[in-house]
C-alpha cells in the first residue's frame, strides 16, 4: 500500500468539521424506524426500565465504535468496508458480505417512508390505501431530488438533525412529565438477549460516518464524532422509550406510530403534530444518507468492475443514474409489501440481523488485521487486542443469529430465510456473473495499454545501425 | 503494492502524463457537459517522489492548465504512488479499482472524489 505523505494534514477548503460529522452520525442512526424498536422492546422491559436496555446497548456499541475507529484511522476512505474487508479475507466473501449488507440501507429507506406514510395517514385519518400512496410519493421525491443531485450538506445536516434530537427530547421530557396511570408493561417472556439487541439497534448506522473520513482533516475527528452521537442517541432514545413507556399501551405500541401516541398524550394534536414533523425529518436525514451513500457505493464497485457498468451512467448532475432507480424501486417495492402485509417488526429484526452482523465482521477484520497489517500505523486501537476483537466477533455473531431467529417476543425463521436468499442471490451474482465482468475489464485495460505502447513506439524517433 | 519495490515515475514524466490526461478531458464533451457545473483545485502528490506535486484547477467542468508544485487550499488531495498515478493519467489502470484497493488515497468531499473519477470514465471508456 501507499502510505500517506508524512507530515500534519494540511487545510481543505470544505472540511468536515466535529459537529458537522456528529451531525452526520447522529443523524445517520436516528431513523424512524427506532421508534418502532422502541415499541418493541417495551414488550420485553418495562417503561421506567427501558433507559437500561438503551444503556446496555450504548456500552455495547462502545465497542463497536472502538473496531471502527482503529480501521477508519488505518485506512481513512470512504471504500472502508470494502478495503478494511478484502485486506482481511478472500476479496469474493467480502464482496458477498458488502453486497448483502447494503440491503440494510434498503430496508430503513423502505421502513422509513413506510413509517412517515403511515403516520401521515394517522395524522389526517386517512386508511392503508392512502398511507401507501403518501410512502410512493415520498420515495419518488427523494428519488426525483437525488436524480437532480439535490441532498441535505454541511450545516443543513447539523440543523436537521439538532432539530430531531431537540424535540423528540423536549416531547419526551413533557410526556414523563404529564403521564397519568403507567400502561401494562410487559406481560410474560421478556428477554434480556432481545432487549439488548433492541438496545443496540437505536444506534445502528452511526458507524457510517466513517465514509466521511477522507472529508476531515484531523484523523480523530471521527471517533470523536461517533462519541458524541452515542452520548446523544443514548439521551435522546432512552429519554423517548421511557416517555412512550409511561404514556402508550400494547395495543398503541403495535401501530406503526407509536411515537405519534406518545406526543399526543403529552401534548395533544400540537404534539403529534410535532412528532409527525420530527418523524418527517428523521427520515430526511436517512434518504440523503441512504440514497446517497448507497448510489455513489454502487457506483464506485460497479467502476471498479464489479458491478455491471450500467451503474456507472451518470446524469448531467453526474448522479449514478441507475443505482438511485434501483434504490427508490427496491425501497417502494419494500415499503408496500411492508404495508400490505404489515410486518415491520420483521424488518427491524433483519435490519438488526444485518447490523449484528457487520459488528461481528468488523471484530473480525480488526482481529485479522492486528496480525497481517501489524506495521500499519493506528492512530486509535481497540482496547484488549486480538482477544477483545475476537470476543466483539463472537457476541455480535450470536447477536446476529438471535436477531435472525425473532420477531417481535416470538421465534421464527423468517428473517433468516429471507437473509439466506438474499445472501444466496449475491453469491450468485457474485461467483457465476462477476468473472465475466472482471474478464471484460481485464481486457480492455489490456487493450487500452497495447495501444498505448503501441503509440509510443511509432512516436519514437527510429534508431540508428549504430545504436541497436 | 509496494512502494518501496516497484519503479518509481519522475516528477517530469508525471507531469507530462497529467498535462496529456487534462488535454484529452477537455477534448471530451461528455466530461465537459456532466462536469459542467464543476469547480475543484487538486492537488496531486506521489508519494515516493519528492518533487512530483501538482496543481490541477477545474473550473466548470474544464481544466486549467497543470502547474508545478501546491498552490492555493485545495478542494481535494490524490495521493499515491507515482507509478499508480501515471498508470491512471495514462488510462492503463482504473482509478476506482486503485482507490478501492487503497493504491491511491484522496483527501476531501466524496462528490468531489466521485467526479475526478468520472473524468477518467468519460476519457477512457468514452461514456
Amino acid at each position: 500500500m501507499t502510505e500517506p505523505t508524512a507530515g500534519a494534514p494540511r487545510t481543505l477548503s470544505r472540511a468536515l468539521t466535529l459537529p458537522g460529522a456528529a451531525a452526520i452520525s447522529t443523524g445517520l442512526a436516528f431513523a424512524a424506524v427506532n421508534f418502532l424498536g422502541m415499541a418493541q422492546l417495551l414488550g420485553y422491559i418495562s417503561g421506567p426500565m427501558s433507559w437500561a436496555a438503551v444503556a446496555a446497548g450504548g456500552l455495547l456499541i462502545l465497542v463497536v465504535r472502538a473496531l471502527f475507529a482503529e480501521l477508519n484511522g488505518m485506512h481513512p476512505t470512504a471504500a472502508g468496508i470494502r478495503l478494511w474487508m478484502s485486506r482481511a479475507m478472500n476479496d469474493r466473501l467480502a464482496l458477498i458480505i458488502t453486497l448483502t449488507y447494503m440491503t440494510a440501507i434498503v430496508l430503513v429507506i423502505a421502513a422509513d417512508a413506510f413509517i412517515i406514510g403511515e403516520a401521515i395517514a394517522y395524522a389526517l385519518s386517512n386508511g392503508k390505501a392512502v398511507a401507501i400512496c403518501y410512502v410512493a410519493a415520498l420515495l419518488a421525491l427523494a428519488t426525483g431530488l437525488n436524480l437532480r443531485g439535490i441532498k441535505l450538506a454541511g450545516n443543513a445536516e447539523l440543523v436537521v438533525t439538532g432539530i430531531v434530537v431537540a424535540a423528540t427530547m423536549a416531547v419526551g421530557a413533557a410526556a414523563i412529565a404529564h403521564h397519568g396511570p403507567v400502561p401494562a408493561g410487559p406481560a410474560a417472556g421478556g428477554s434480556p438477549v432481545q432487549a439488548l439487541i433492541l438496545g443496540i439497534f437505536f444506534y445502528t448506522g452511526f458507524e457510517w460516518v466513517t465514509t466521511n473520513a477522507e472529508e476531515v482533516v484531523r484523523p480523530k475527528i471521527i471517533p470523536r464524532a461517533m462519541l458524541i452521537a452515542v452520548v446523544v442517541l443514548f439521551a435522546s432514545q432512552s429519554l423517548y422509550a421511557v416517555a412512550m413507556g409511561l404514556t402508550v399501551g400494547p395495543a398503541g405500541r403495535a401501530t406503526a406510530y407509536p411515537q405519534l401516541l406518545a406526543a399526543q398524550h403529552a401534548l395533544g394534536r400540537a404534539g403529534m403534530l410535532v412528532m409527525l414533523a420530527v418523524t418527517a425529518l428523521t427520515a430526511v436525514n436517512t434518504f440523503n444518507g441512504g440514497f446517497v451513500t448507497m448510489s455513489r457505493f454502487m457506483y464506485a464497485v460497479a467502476r471498479e468492475g464489479k458491478l455491471p457498468r450500467a451503474m456507472t451512467r451518470l446524469n448531467d448532475q453526474a448522479v449514478p443514474v441507475v443505482p438511485v432507480w434501483i434504490l427508490g424501486g427496491s425501497s417502494l417495492l419494500l415499503a408496500i409489501v411492508v404495508a400490505v402485509t404489515g410486518s415491520w417488526v420483521m424488518v427491524v429484526s433483519v435490519c438488526a440481523a444485518l447490523e449484528m452482523m457487520i459488528y461481528a465482521t468488523a471484530g473480525y477484520v480488526v482481529f485479522r488485521l492486528r496480525r497481517r497489517q501489524a506495521a500499519v500505523d493506528r492512530p486509535f486501537r481497540l482496547a484488549g487486542g486480538r482477544p477483545a476483537a475476537l470476543a466483539a466477533t463472537v457476541v455480535f455473531g450470536l447477536l446476529a443469529v438471535v436477531s435472525a431467529v425473532t420477531v417481535g417476543k416470538h421465534t421464527s425463521v423468517t428473517p433468516l430465510i429471507f437473509l439466506i436468499v438474499v445472501a444466496g442471490l449475491v453469491t450468485g451474482y457474485v461467483l457465476i456473473l462477476l468473472p465475466r465482468l472482471e474478464r471484460r475489464e481485464a481486457e480492455e485495460l489490456a487493450a487500452r495499454r497495447a495501444a498505448r505502447a503501441a503509440a509510443r513506439t511509432a512516436a519514437r524517433p527510429p534508431q540508428r545501425p549504430d545504436q541497436a | 503494492m509496494s512502494g518501496d519495490e516497484r519503479e518509481s515515475i519522475g516528477a517530469d514524466e508525471l507531469e507530462q502524463a497529467l498535462r496529456e490526461y487534462v488535454d484529452r478531458a477537455n477534448a471530451s464533451p461528455r466530461a465537459r457537459k456532466t462536469l459542467g457545473t464543476w469547480t475543484c483545485r487538486v492537488h496531486v502528490e506521489a508519494t515516493d517522489v519528492p518533487d512530483a506535486r501538482f496543481t490541477h484547477v477545474i473550473e466548470r467542468g474544464t481544466s486549467q492548465p497543470v502547474s508545478r508544485g501546491l498552490s492555493g487550499v485545495p478542494d481535494l488531495i490524490v495521493r499515491g504512488h507515482s507509478m499508480d498515478l501515471a498508470e491512471i493519467f495514462w488510462g492503463d489502470a482504473n482509478p476506482a479499482s486503485n482507490y478501492m484497493q487503497g493504491a491511491i488515497t484522496t483527501q476531501g468531499r466524496a462528490d468531489d472524489v466521485m467526479r475526478l473519477d468520472a473524468m477518467a470514465m468519460f476519457v477512457f471508456l468514452g461514456q
